[in-house]
């Protein structure tokens, strides 16, 4: 077997005696190449560390002010006060320490294309032979009368996890014990698709617990969304009279936020606890470089992740054009992988091979129980295809799911950030 | 970006797996293939089978088994579909403790 293989075995399987043993590609190395990775997210941080599995004599830096990075699967229990924000918390040490990656507490101000080279908060520059960047979603604070960055503070969004996180629990937590819970879903696309609808279902089972007598209402700018029939299933059987989604189609469209009123066209909508999660875009980083599209969002060659606007350049995760790919944390980082395959092998002069991509993502509806929705995805004739997948079906356990859910949560951190 | 037909035979030399025959163009890149596998099935603490060791058998016949729906599954199934038969071969080969 060649050193390439078991390198890879090893990252994939049991690494403990082979990374402990000293052979992890600690050493300064003659630096063939140099990647710089942007963003510390699942998918940021999966590429800096699949770049060093793959290949240990390129230099990976991976720049990013956070630390630690506050995970956004799991934040919906923390707003249903199942769990504490720490619990959140993902270290990039384990990236630096375990695989060698040079990690840089810093923040990129701006990209130089045309030199290939990033400028940092610090006044560093960084010059790369291949960048890539996962710079996540920023919220469009224009979309929503009302509902600007300032709103935000007191009406949180909760939608990168982190002190907006807190706010929204202490927030259920002090509502009346008769009180309406408002969330507002956005249209696609946006982060986590099923997203509204797990902390819909977890919050329901806070105020079934705490709170009977409230209600908790989903306005929504869809008239369909994620493992709908499933949610339906689970608010039937657990949380009947309790939730309530009422899709744009019988509402109006959303017009308006005022303090904690909703305007809709067709009716108004009075909160004591109003989650507004509001319409996204790709991080401002990638805009701001020219990488999105009239759409806000950035086009990519699904074969490698490459910009189809700027050469030598990726872009992984949520702020990229995957559809039929959801935008989750499993599909930046499975995205990751694949532009780590492509990265490498370019620097190496080689054709990467097509990927198959896989995306599974866990929406818990009770502590229990958990739904899923999996697909897996090719690349044919220029564009990602799904070739399988599907939602849980019917009769299936999902008290199983659920297992499989924190069974992927506690995986997924070893394997994006090297834990 | 370069494109795949004209070079995915020296791409296979150099992956230096076992069982894929590199003079066949169309076999597959068992790279390509397994990365995705390791969001949910790798290091020690989960509760999914590991991979890396794998009988190659008893890979497949678990393979075959979740896209014939004959073997118990509420995730596997929905995914082993996306897999073709040398595809699997390939990954087999590749999990195969050296």
């Amino acid at each position: 077997m060649n050193n390439a293989r078991r390198r890879f075995l090893a990252g994939l399987g049991a690494l403990g005696a082979w990374a402990a043993s000293g052979c992890a590609p600690l050493k300064p190395h003659p630096s063939r190449a140099t990647v710089v990775v942007v963003g510390g997210g699942y998918g940021g941080a999966t590429a800096a560390k699949y770049l060093r599995l793959l290949d240990p004599d390129i230099t990976v830096y991976l720049i990013d002010p956070a630390e630690p990075y506050l995970s956004c699967p799991g934040s919906n229990d923390v707003i249903a006060g199942l769990q504490d924000l720490a619990r959140l918390q993902r270290s990039h040490a384990g990236l630096s320490r375990r695989w060698g990656v040079d990690w840089v507490r810093d923040e990129v101000t701006a990209i130089d294309a045309d030199k290939r080279s990033v400028q940092l908060k610090s006044g560093a520059k960084f010059a790369y032979d291949r960048l890539i960047l996962s710079p996540g979603i920023d919220f469009r604070w224009d979309a929503i009368p009302g509902y600007d960055e300032a709103a935000s503070r007191t009406i949180p969004h909760a939608w990168k996890a982190g002190p907006q996180t807190e706010l929204l629990r202490r927030q259920l937590q002090a509502m009346p014990n008769n009180g309406t819970v408002l969330i507002t879903a956005p249209a696609d696309p946006y982060r986590c698709p099923p997203g509204p609808y797990e902390r819909a279902s977890l919050i329901a089972h806070f105020l079934k617990r705490h709170k009977p007598r409230a209600k908790l209402l989903i306005l929504d700018a869809k008239s369909q969304f994620s493992k709908q029939a499933l949610f339906q299933e689970a608010w039937r059987r657990h949380y009947p009279d309790l939730v309530e989604w009422l899709p744009y189609t019988t509402t109006g469209k959303l017009e308006r936020v005022d303090g904690n009123s909703v305007h809709c066209e067709f009716a108004r909508f009075q909160a004591d606890v109003l989650n507004v999660i509001p319409p996204q875009q790709a991080g401002a980083l990638a805009r701001q470089a020219g990488l999105a599209d009239a759409s806000s969002w950035c086009p990519v060659h699904p074969d490698s992740f490459a910009s189809t606007l700027a050469p030598n350049i990726h872009i992984i995760g949520d702020a990229c054009i995957a559809s039929p790919m959801p935008k989750s944390a499993f599909a930046a980082s499975a995205q990751a992988k694949a532009c780590a395959v492509a990265v490498v092998a370019a620097l190496q002069g080689r054709a990467a091979p097509s990927p198959t991509l896989i995306n599974t993502c866990y929406s818990f509806v009770t502590p229990e129980e958990a739904v899923s929705v999996a697909g897996v995805y090719k690349v044919k004739d220029g564009q990602l295809t799904t070739v399988s997948g599907g939602e849980t079906p019917r009769g299936a356990d999902w008290r199983l799911e659920a297992r499989y859910a924190m069974s992927w949560r506690e995986n997924v951190r070893r394997d994006s950030f090297g834990e | 970006m370069p494109h795949k037909p004209l070079l995915l035979t020296s791409a296979l030399l150099l992956c230096g797996c076992n069982g894929v025959n590199a003079n066949d163009a169309a076999a597959p890149d068992p790279q390509a293939l397994v990365l995705a596998c390791s969001g949910c099935h790798s290091v020690d603490a989960t509760a999914l089978p590991h991979l890396t060791g794998m009988d190659p058998e008893r890979f497949l016949a678990a393979m075959r088994g979740f896209q014939a729906g004959s073997r118990p599954a509420s995730i596997m199934d929905r995914i082993a579909r996306g897999y073709s038969d040398a595809e699997l071969a390939a990954m087999a080969a590749f999990f195969r403790e050296p």
